[in-house]
């Protein structure tokens, strides 16, 4: 029975919108309006989601980069959401980021040397400067890159080996949980394809436990023991990668997956498409926030804002209908 | 900067030709090479474009205007930087109708109420004559391209609208052209996965209509097999692959390209590791000897680094350059 | 270093400047302290001759000596003020603008007042609060100019705030002090050292100013300003007394100016990032 590392439980954060003079608030910005979720030990979670569904604001509220405005967040049934000071930091440790931009993450008046060292010395990980030095030679050659790379500066890198030290970094504080927040979007297919085999290759060897977050449906697919999928602040659905990808039950993740063209010329789509753009955070749909786009709608969708339910084992949907829905991904065809 | 380093292709008559490539593999420069857009400091060395047999390098400034106007369309990632912020996308696209007079005019001739229906020449036509056959004539191509409420779009400034409302209108503003050549460079990669699939099923059913050719630039493999007769494929300023799309995903010859394929997740096929390509792409300032993959190729050999490859036919008409596909090398 | 070396007036300003940085700190070993008190009635008031190259002034004292001895005093209390100021500054406009909320509210609040009174004026009013002495002179100008280095620094800090590296810090839980201290700071104090080499310039001239009004220092001070108050009522006898202080404010101003403007020049392509 594996133990949950980290379960959010009906997270939100608003953002005021105000207006005129006095400054008053005209509505809010929902980023994300009621978030349930629950990640294990050693799995990958993947979140999916278009913008404006609130994923990476969800990944910041988790490492409370923002605070969230609702909720909880509990750390192996600790409950971390408003902790403060020393007891923080030391939660902070278990937990490790990679951001999407390369060229932003890393100071760049610090050599890597110094920035893997600083995290090690400032949460006292090491007792010494040789101590720190040695880890800090273990691990950039975990992630690939050589010793001599610790004594240069992040813009004699190129994005990948950026990413690589973002990784190194992450690993500083010996964490249980990293959250990756788009990690490859900026980097091309090659590069990509490394360092997913590293954070793969690393999660095995480490015990690491991953919420990926991506808009990239391909990457998702790859990495994910499970996948849960946004819209505009809340969860579709959520179940094992499988699940999603080849028998979804919610619509949306139906026309996401169908959406994604596939580099195999032999097939033949049927491609869902849906109508019309993607609400504004700040005019959230009433009842059902997917209902303006949804092939299936009706009445009742624009009355009830359908909870998310667990309809198998293991599988949440937030939808007032059983659907059956056909598969998104074509057989062959040629 | 060598950014193109002999780079031929020839996109025949109603084809649509697919150009894929990491960054900085020269995709781009080669369509604004073709559509005459370069900057200021890129100097084309070498070489000829030739547009239904006319060299468009050898074209005076204001001749290769009018190509950019009547025959050539091109659409780019970033619909911002193309549509003008302070014209409704009325005038920009009644604009587009207004430079081609004799599209105008056999339109007019066509709506023209009443029984004479004699194909008038453009100066007969009154300037709101015009203007009413250019709006006519937009919000024929906003239906086209699936734009709804085209009245009210018609009105509209681009920050109104949504991205992929954007996207549309500069479809529609080529399309309006009836170009010879469409080139289309990265128009979805700015978008949100569903509102690319409302654009790609545009582009799937606009290809049944449309009688140009398309030049389709695109990173993605996945828009690549589905939208595109033929691939080229390109790495670091050459091409180093050719062939009819089905061919390409079955067969891939050159190293790069299977390299390439390996690498990206696909929902299809479960892999357990991708398979990557070492290294990273290179300095185009000094670009490696020899085949410019060679440094990152896992079956270089002596030749590779001394010889550049040529395109070579291996049947079919796929091409490929590299040293492995010489003399019945297999 | 090489634009540094490129303009001519840049280079003529650095190269005076540190000129005279050089007189203030090794002056003493040239020309003896003692000459300040080595007053000498009967020699008053001469001009300038080959015993002494300057003058003398009304106590009788060597011109040129002085004058020398003073730049020592003067460069001191210009080094003090602007090191002083810029480190206040610098402090607090990083403090506050990283920390946000009331306390930079009510700060900049602070500066706004220290801004509508002009800089002399306000000097002034609080050296004479202050009362007399040197140290309280030097105090008063201090005042007067931290308020454009924590402007200008915490300016930068909300734009560096919001860089992605600064999430990255404090998502692994990295304390805000540190982050302002390690990492913000370095990154956005060039503007401020910028400024402060153009400021050295007009300190000096301030503190003379005020000097020379009668704050701060005594009658018998080696201080270029003090000098020029004295040479005030023999202007038409022994019009050196004025001019060669004078003159010596003047150019190491201005040499502090032009080689400030060289700095900034150096400085301001890495300004752009």
């Amino acid at each position: 029975m594996t133990r949950s590392v980290l379960e959010i439980k009906d997270l939100k954060k608003w953002f005021p919108v105000t207006a005129g003079l006095l400054g008053r608030v005209k509505g809010h910005v929902k980023a994300v309006d009621g978030v349930d979720l629950e990640i294990e030990e050693g799995e990958t979670f993947g979140l999916v989601g278009e913008s404006g569904s609130g994923k990476t604001t969800l990944g910041r509220c988790i490492l409370r980069l923002i605070e969230p405005s609702y909720g909880k967040i509990m750390y192996r049934d600790q409950d971390i959401t408003r902790l403060k000071g020393e007891a923080f930091r030391k939660i902070q440790r278990k937990f490790g980021i990679v951001f999407q931009d390369p060229y932003a993450s890393l100071d760049p008046r610090q050599t890597i040397k110094s920035a893997l060292i600083e995290p090690m010395k400032y949460h006292k990980i090491v007792q010494s400067e040789d101590q720190a030095a040695k880890k800090a030679e273990e691990l950039i050659k975990r992630v690939g890159l050589n010793e001599d790379h610790l004594y240069r500066f992040p813009h004699e890198f190129s994005g990948g080996q950026r990413q690589r030290v973002a990784v190194a970094r992450a690993l500083t504080t010996d964490p249980e949980i990293i959250i990756l927040d788009e990690p490859t979007s900026f980097l091309d297919v090659s590069v990509q394809a490394q360092i997913l085999n590293l954070l793969s290759d690393l999660q095995e060897e480490l015990d690491l436990t991953y919420l990926f977050i991506s808009h990239n449906l391909s990457v998702i697919e790859h990495m994910s023991n499970r996948v849960g999928v946004m819209y505009l602040g809340k969860l579709m659905e959520a179940a094992p990668r499988d699940t999603i990808y080849r028998r979804p039950e919610h619509p949306y993740t139906h026309a996401l997956i169908s959406a994604l063209p596939i580099p195999n010329p032999d097939l033949v789509r049927e491609r869902v498409v849906l109508s019309g753009d993607i609400p504004s955070p700040v005019n959230i749909p009433s009842g059902c926030r997917f209902r303006t786009r949804c092939p299936y709608v009706k009445d009742l969708c624009a009355q009830e804002d359908p909870p998310l339910e667990s309809r198998r084992v293991g599988h949440l949907v937030s939808c007032h209908f059983d659907l059956k829905l056909s598969s998104p991904i074509p057989i062959l065809k040629t | 900067m060598k950014a193109l380093d002999g780079v031929s292709f020839t996109v025949r008559k109603g084809e649509a030709l697919g150009l894929v490539g990491e960054s900085g593999c020269g995709k781009s420069v080669t369509a604004l090479t073709i559509v005459g857009l370069l900057p200021e400091n890129a100097t084309v060395t070498e070489g000829e474009i030739l547009l239904a047999g006319k060299n468009l390098l050898a074209l005076k400034h204001d001749e290769m205007r009018k190509v950019r106007a009547t025959e050539i369309a091109m659409v780019f990632q970033d619909p911002t930087t193309f549509l003008n912020p302070v014209l409704t996308i009325g005038e920009q696209l009644e604009e587009v109708f207004l430079l081609s007079p004799k599209h105008l005019a056999s339109v007019a001739s066509e709506k023209k109420e009443g029984s004479d229906n004699k194909a008038k020449s453009i100066k007969s036509l009154s300037k709101s004559q015009q203007k009413k056959t250019a709006k006519l004539l937009s919000i024929d191509v906003m239906k086209r391209v699936r734009l709804p409420d085209q009245e009210r779009v018609l009105k509209e400034y681009p920050h109104e609208l949504s991205g992929g409302m954007r996207q549309r209108c500069m479809i529609a503003m080529a399309l309006a052209r009836n170009p010879a050549l469409f080139i289309a460079d990265e128009i979805t990669t700015a978008l949100d996965v569903t509102i690319q699939a409302q654009i790609l099923e545009l582009l799937r059913e606009l290809k049944r209509e449309f009688q140009g050719s398309t030049l389709l630039i695109t990173h993605d493999l996945g828009i690549v097999a589905e939208l595109c007769d033929r691939v080229a494929v390109m790495y670091a300023g050459n091409i180093v692959e050719l062939a009819n799309v089905k061919e390409l995903f079955a067969n891939p010859l050159h190293p790069y390209t299977r390299g390439l394929i390996r690498a990206v997740p696909m929902l299809d096929k479960r892999k357990d590791r991708l398979e990557t390509i070492q290294g990273s792409v290179p300095d185009l300032i000094y670009p490696p000897p020899g085949c410019r993959f060679h440094p990152r190729c896992p079956l270089a050999f002596e030749k590779c680094k001394r010889v550049k490859p040529e395109l070579l036919n291996v049947g079919q008409g796929h091409t490929v350059a590299c040293h492995l596909y010489e003399e019945g090398k297999s | 270093m090489h634009l540094l070396v490129q303009n001519k007036l840049v280079l003529t300003g650095t190269i005076i400047s540190v000129g005279v940085l050089m007189t203030a700190i090794f002056g003493t070993l040239v020309i003896s302290p003692a000459i300040a008190t080595a007053i000498n009635l009967p020699n008053r008031l001469q001009p300038p001759s080959v015993t002494h190259w300057l003058g003398t002034d009304d106590y009788g004292r060597d011109l040129f000596g002085m004058i020398v001895l003073s730049t020592r005093l003067d460069v001191a209390a210009m080094l003090e003020i602007v090191g002083a100021g810029v480190a206040i500054g610098v402090t607090l406009g990083a403090f506050s603008g990283f920390l946000g909320g009331k306390i930079d509210e009510a700060l900049m609040r602070v500066t706004d007042i220290f801004f509508s009174i002009p800089g002399l004026i306000l000097a002034l009013a609080i050296a004479a609060a202050l009362g007399r002495g040197l140290n309280n002179l030097i105090l008063a100008i201090i005042v007067v100019q931290w308020p454009g280095y924590t402007r200008i620094l915490r300016g930068q800090v909300l734009a560096e705030k919001q860089r992605l590296y600064v999430d990255a810090l404090r998502a692994l839980g990295i304390g805000k002090v540190r982050i302002i201290l390690r990492h913000i700071i370095p990154n956005t104090i060039y503007p401020v050292i910028v400024q402060c080499t153009l400021d050295l310039g007009g300190v000096i001239l301030t503190f003379a100013g005020l000097s020379f009004l009668g704050f701060g220092t005594s009658a018998l001070t080696p201080e270029l300003g003090r000098l020029i108050t004295a040479g005030q009522t023999y202007i038409f006898q022994a019009p050196w007394l004025t001019a060669f202080p004078g003159l010596a404010i003047l150019i190491i101003s201005l040499a502090f100016n032009l080689m400030g403007d060289g700095i900034r020049d150096v400085l301001d392509p890495r300004l752009r990032r």
